[in-house]
């Protein structure tokens, strides 16, 4: 532990001194964890696996960060890092937009990498992900489920639901791809939206998801965190199907979450940390991570894969290819604002 | 109850035992948190003499850690001021939920108003919710002597929630996905000292309180009522003071510097309110005024220590091994010990009744 | 003696030959000796600060006499702790009950024994069964489900003893029992205890209430001041010579001049009020004192003089009657309103409520009146006034410190109470409630603290006197009023106060029999 702490410090007093005529990607890495910290089984840990695999991948040295007061320290820790002269830092808080914009002006050889929102500035890489594309394929498979009744579960209505966390764009960003896909496979299905406005309340999804199944709902997607948790506990309860998201929540309750919407941040981390150490690093760029990044997509649906009649999996399958190929074009709220088909 | 109050009283001087038990919690935690170390491999002189770069090497470190200690030191002083009149006030961190989101709210919103006005009136705001958020357990325990540790402890949960879902919904920024208000308008931020450093003007109205405080303990009739209140409330009550209206006041007081808190953070530091906004500085404040045996020096050195703790345990990561998890054991520990007392104090007042 | 020699009188359950105990100068017991006997009740009797509870300390092997020895079947025994005293029979009933709440009264009698099934659970059949015999030999019935909290204090008694026997006592110390109840209840526990004796048990019984001693005890020691009075069978003396021997002489007489009497300051009319357990205690009370009259109220402690304190002061509660003060109707006030109007509030309990202990001298001496035109303006204190004024009151009350600023815990008993007397006759109040004023005060504090009670009634002052000494109470009243059972019993007037007669009135006897 010693020695690696003696190596970093040499190497950061090097790469001080020698800047001139050292190369920016040989800069250590900062990692600053987001609220809840590492070992919460989702997205920190997730981001976390792609930065420890891209710094084995490139030799780069990082350090990750983590902090109670994350946010109210937000600019604090930022700078701290960019004095002790870290080259690269990317950034999961979601917190840290505005404290970002302000120290990246101050630190322009520094680079800075955000997440899940979009700043500017010439050495700040935003990452958006396509959440709607691989909603749109979690909406083509649930109107598909929902009128088949060979498989458990799934009665002769063709309604299907979602629950989202609150009304805002990010959220409807996923909802409006759920709604599309959907439709595109079934235009006589019925998609009930509805909003738990509770992101952290599992009892409250409960209750939602209940109600939605009563009124004959047998598949639903929640974009909820851990208000979700009660979705899904209501669709083991009730014998259906719930639709994970952010991270693969297949095993939490197994054949009864039909598949999860992942969001691929370690790829995300990975994939900037990696082009910063070939030196091209997108500053100033917003970096869209779909279906066709692997940034987005479907679980394995390990435990569900073999309930699913294979036609429906391949209609799936040319839906994905479809939006690979360009030739479907998903609806993004955040960008084009609400469609018609969503009000 | 004597021993929080016995650092105000007015003794010639402070003895050495003051002293002692004051530091005796930290050079135990140190030496806790020492044996962790070196079980788990790592040099513990190198790691604190790491922390103590991290918190007081140079200005702007400095700056960092006092920055930090902001907060810690409003809600030690609005423990302190309850835990004198003998009133166990454990729900500051409802008051610095309620306080940050009530003065990011005016930040956000009476965007057309003067700095001059609008800082005043968005740190007004905070003041009054941190107040009212007090009103119920102060009359519950002084009317119905209902015990204030529970009502005040239970009043955060409502506070953690009712803020989440202010945030998450009718106060939730436009296009965010996240739990978070707008931000506050310039004119609604606390001016910086030390720019970059986030270190601002509630630093100063923090100090300031911090010698309001010393004066009105020492010098003042309501101080006086307090202390002997605070105790012995019997003594006081058949002297003639209104133990039970002394009660409301300083409950009232301990929630208007605790919302005080929050709306500082809100408008110095944090500049909205967003989920995760307190990383329980109100828990943190209960430390720092036992640590801080609730005299004004004390609250001062006990805040800037858990602000050191706080700078210097997130940046130590960027320099060495050291998980996080090592900084809060340190913290929990200097904790553990200064709560040690607050049982003991417990015990004390139901020994009392 | 040698042992050859020595014959144990095996009839002695339990006893103290020259029991001697000294804590510094002070000599708690001194050659302390008595005898119960098998199968007896045996009664000591004695009034506060007579050494009773070092006694019982000493038999209950807590304390060790410094010379002499307890007796435990007529056998010299020295006690390993208050378990070693249990192993020998002897258990202890204590003012406060040592029930666990929570649990059923049968939970709280095998607690720490309980008979077990073959699952190591409580054996309720075993352990009502031993319940039922218990009652039996008491001679009681009892709802062995009833959750302890819910018992009357009487039930929790009866428990508290039942315990003892179940855990194989068969001496019992009574340490004032019957504090805690009402007079049918009383009649109870002496039913329940004379039971006992029928089955064979010895009781010790401590009280200083006469009435119950003459009722139950087989046989008396009076002890006063660390030293047996008397020993004698019950049949052989009476509540009057008892009560002689318990209160002994008076040493001084008041030496008081006559002092005009003025206006009515404290009125009460039929003031009714209960204790904190809502029974009765103040029953029917009518009340008058003047401008320059010292009022005392002599009673055995219990009968309604802590109420009383509580309704004339406005601390408690009443439940009927009426509080005039100078005049004006304060029934409805709390203590500070009434301290506004002219009330000084001296109280019994020096370190719970007279003084604050961990406070400085000079914020005693303030506290309530720090609020004054000269000690603070705009709600800051004006530390040079308060400095004057501090070092004269301490001056005048001649309290030896070494700096104001000192915790007042720091000053003995007697400067302590210099210190309390100088802040309530502070601002000439109308009328001063002065309860137990010199309790634990040295000789030369005592006449200073009289000369200062005597020196304010001659300037016009009302008091009220609540005191358990009734040398003080004959040496400073113009009258004294005799309160038993919540009721006025007797008044006699300065001079003619005789300390027997006294004693008897105490003891529920109105005047006119005494005279009679």
């Amino acid at each position: 532990m010693k020695t690696t702490s003696m190596a970093l410090a040499t190497m950061v007093l090097a790469s001080a001194l020698g800047t001139a005529s050292g190369h920016a990607e040989d800069k250590p890495v900062a990692l600053i964890v987001s609220q809840g910290g590492l070992g919460d089984q989702s997205y920190n840990d997730l981001a976390h696996s792609g930065f420890e695999r891209a710094l084995k991948d490139t030799g780069l040295v990082g350090r990750a960060v983590e902090s109670k007061e994350v946010v109210s320290q937000a600019t604090e820790i930022l700078r701290r890092a960019s004095d002790a002269d870290f080259g690269l830092i990317v950034d999961l808080e979601y917190a840290h937009g505005e404290p970002m914009l302000e120290v990246a002006k101050d630190y322009p050889d520094t680079k800075y990498v955000i997440l899940n929102q979009v700043r500017e500035g010439a050495n700040i890489a935003s990452v958006l992900f396509q959440e709607q594309e691989g909603s749109y394929l979690a909406g083509t498979l649930a109107a598909l489920v929902t009128t088949d009744t060979s498989i458990k579960g799934i009665n002769a209505q063709p309604v299907i639901g979602v629950i989202g966390g609150t009304k805002s764009a990010g959220i409807d960003k996923f909802i409006s791809g759920y709604v599309e896909g959907a439709k595109a496979a079934n235009p006589n299905v019925v998609v009930k939206v509805a909003y738990s406005n509770n992101f952290g309340d599992p009892a409250v999804g409960l209750q939602m998801a209940k109600a939605m199944i009563e009124e004959g709902a047998d598949v639903i997607y929640h974009v909820a965190g851990g208000t979700g948790m009660g979705v899904i506990q209501a669709a083991k309860e009730a014998g259906v199907y719930a639709i994970g998201v952010d991270i693969d929540q297949d095993g939490i309750a197994p054949g009864n979450v039909l598949t999860s919407m992942v969001k691929r941040s370690d790829i995300a981390v990975e994939t900037v940390i990696k082009d910063y150490a070939a030196d091209k690093f997108p500053g100033g760029k917003t970096i869209t991570l779909g279906l066709k990044e692997n940034g987005v997509g479907l679980s394995d649906m390990k435990y569900t894969k073999d309930l699913i009649p294979a036609p429906i999996l391949d209609k799936v399958e040319a839906a994905k290819q479809g939006i690979l190929s360009g030739q479907i074009k998903v609806w993004n709220v955040v960008d084009q604002g609400y469609p018609d088909f969503l009000k | 109850m004597s021993a929080v109050a016995s650092s105000a009283r007015a003794t010639p001087a402070i003895g050495w035992r003051d002293v002692a038990l004051a530091v005796a919690p930290l050079v135990l935690a140190l030496v806790v948190a020492g044996i962790v170390l070196a079980v788990a491999g790592h040099n513990p002189l190198e790691v604190y003499w790491l922390l103590l770069k991290e918190s007081f090497g140079g200005v702007k470190r400095i700056a960092a850690t006092v920055a930090a200690s902001t907060p810690l030191i409003l809600t030690g002083l609005a423990t302190a001021v309850a835990f004198r009149s003998g009133v166990f006030n454990v729900g500051v961190e409802g008051c610095v939920l309620v306080g940050g989101l009530a003065a990011a709210y005016v930040g956000f919103t009476f965007v057309g108003l003067p700095a001059t006005l609008l800082l005043p009136f968005a740190l007004g705001a905070a003041v009054i919710a941190g107040t009212l958020w007090m009103l119920v357990p102060a009359l519950l325990k002084a009317r119905l002597d209902v015990d204030e540790v529970v009502t005040t402890l239970m009043l955060n949960f409502i506070a953690v929630s009712l803020t989440a879902w202010l945030v998450n919904g009718p106060l939730l920024a436009p296009g965010s996905a996240n739990s978070a208000t707008p931000m506050v308008v310039e004119a609604a931020r606390l001016p910086r000292l030390m720019p970059p450093s986030t270190l601002n003007a509630g630093f100063l109205i923090a100090i300031a309180l911090l010698v309001l405080y010393w004066l009105w303990g020492r010098g003042t009739a309501l101080g006086l009522e307090t202390r002997l209140a605070g105790l012995n409330p019997r003594f006081a009550i058949a002297s003639g003071i209104n133990v039970p209206m002394l009660i409301i006041k300083m409950m009232l007081l301990s929630g208007a510097i605790g919302g005080l808190a929050g709306g500082i953070q809100a408008l110095g530091t944090v500049n909205r309110f967003v989920v995760g906004f307190s990383p329980g500085y109100g828990f943190t404040g209960i430390a720092v005024a036992l640590l801080g045996r609730g005299s004004a020096i004390g609250i001062l050195l006990a805040a800037l220590l858990f602000g050191a703790l706080a700078t210097s345990g997130a940046t130590i990561q960027l320099f060495s091994d050291v998980p996080i998890e090592i900084v809060n054991i340190l913290q929990g520990t200097v904790m553990i010990f200064a709560v040690a007392r607050f049982g003991w104090l417990l015990k004390n007042r139901q020994g009392g009744k | 003696m040698s042992m050859a020699e020595f014959t144990p009188d095996t009839t002695i359950r339990l006893g103290a030959h020259s029991v001697t105990r000294r804590f510094g100068e002070l000599v708690a017991n001194d050659g302390i000796t008595f005898r119960a006997h098998r199968g007896t009740i045996h009664a000591i009797v004695g009034g506060n600060g007579a050494g009773k509870s070092t006694l019982m300390r000493i038999l209950q092997g807590m304390d060790r006499p410094d010379e002499g020895v307890v007796l435990v079947d007529g056998m010299p025994t020295v006690f390993f702790g208050p378990a070693d005293a249990f192993e020998k029979g002897i258990g202890m009933v204590h003012q406060e009950f040592m029930l666990v709440p929570g649990l059923t009264l049968l939970e709280n009698l095998v607690l720490a024994q309980e008979p077990l099934d073959g699952l190591r659970r409580i054996d309720r059949k075993k352990a009502l069964d031993a319940a039922r015999k218990l009652e039996r030999e008491a001679g009681v019935t009892l709802d062995w489900d009833m959750p302890v909290d819910d018992a009357p204090v009487h039930v929790r008694q009866i428990v508290e003893i039942l315990r003892l026997l179940y855990r194989g006592a068969d001496v019992l110390i009574l340490d004032e029992p019957t504090a805690v109840l009402a007079p049918a209840q009383v009649q109870e526990l002496i039913v329940l205890l004379r039971k006992l004796r029928s089955e064979g048990r010895t009781i010790l019984f401590i009280s200083h209430k006469l009435d119950e001693v003459m009722a139950l005890a087989d046989e008396i020691t009076v002890i006063r001041s660390g030293k047996v009075i008397g020993a004698m069978k019950t049949a052989e003396t009476s509540k009057a010579a008892l009560a002689e021997m318990m209160i002994g002489e008076i040493l001084s007489r008041p030496n008081a001049r006559p002092s005009p009497v003025g206006r009515t300051v404290l009125e009460l009319r039929g003031l009714a009020a209960m204790d904190a357990r809502r029974v009765l205690r103040l029953k029917e009370l009518d009340l008058d004192i003047r401008a320059g009259e010292i009022v005392g109220i002599a009673g055995v402690a219990g009968n309604g003089q802590d109420e009383l304190i509580a309704a004339v002061t406005g601390l408690g509660r009443i439940e009927r009657g009426s509080v005039r003060l100078d005049g004006e109707d304060v029934t409805k006030l709390g203590l500070r309103a009434r301290r506004e109007r002219g009330l000084s509030y001296l109280s019994p309990d020096r370190a719970a409520e007279g003084l604050c202990l961990s406070a400085p001298i000079s914020e005693n001496l303030i506290a309530g009146r720090h609020r004054s035109a000269a000690l603070c303006k705009a709600g800051v204190l004006q530390k040079g006034a308060i400095k004057r004024h501090v070092e004269t009151l301490l001056d005048r009350f001649s309290v030896k410190r070494a700096s104001a600023a000192l915790p007042i815990s720091s000053l003995s008993g007697g400067n302590q109470q210099r210190v309390a007397m100088a802040r309530e006759l502070d601002g000439n109040p109308k009328l001063l409630v002065a309860c137990q004023p010199t309790r634990g005060v040295d000789i030369r504090g005592i006449a200073f603290i009289h000369q200062c009670l005597l020196d304010y009634r001659e300037a016009g002052g009302a008091v009220l006197v609540i005191s358990e000494e009734l040398d003080e109470l004959i040496a400073l009243s113009d009258r004294i009023v005799v309160l038993y059972d919540g009721r006025v019993t007797g008044e006699v007037a300065r001079g003619s106060a005789k300390v027997e007669e006294l004693g008897r009135m105490m003891l529920g006897e109105t005047r006119k029999e005494v005279a009679a």
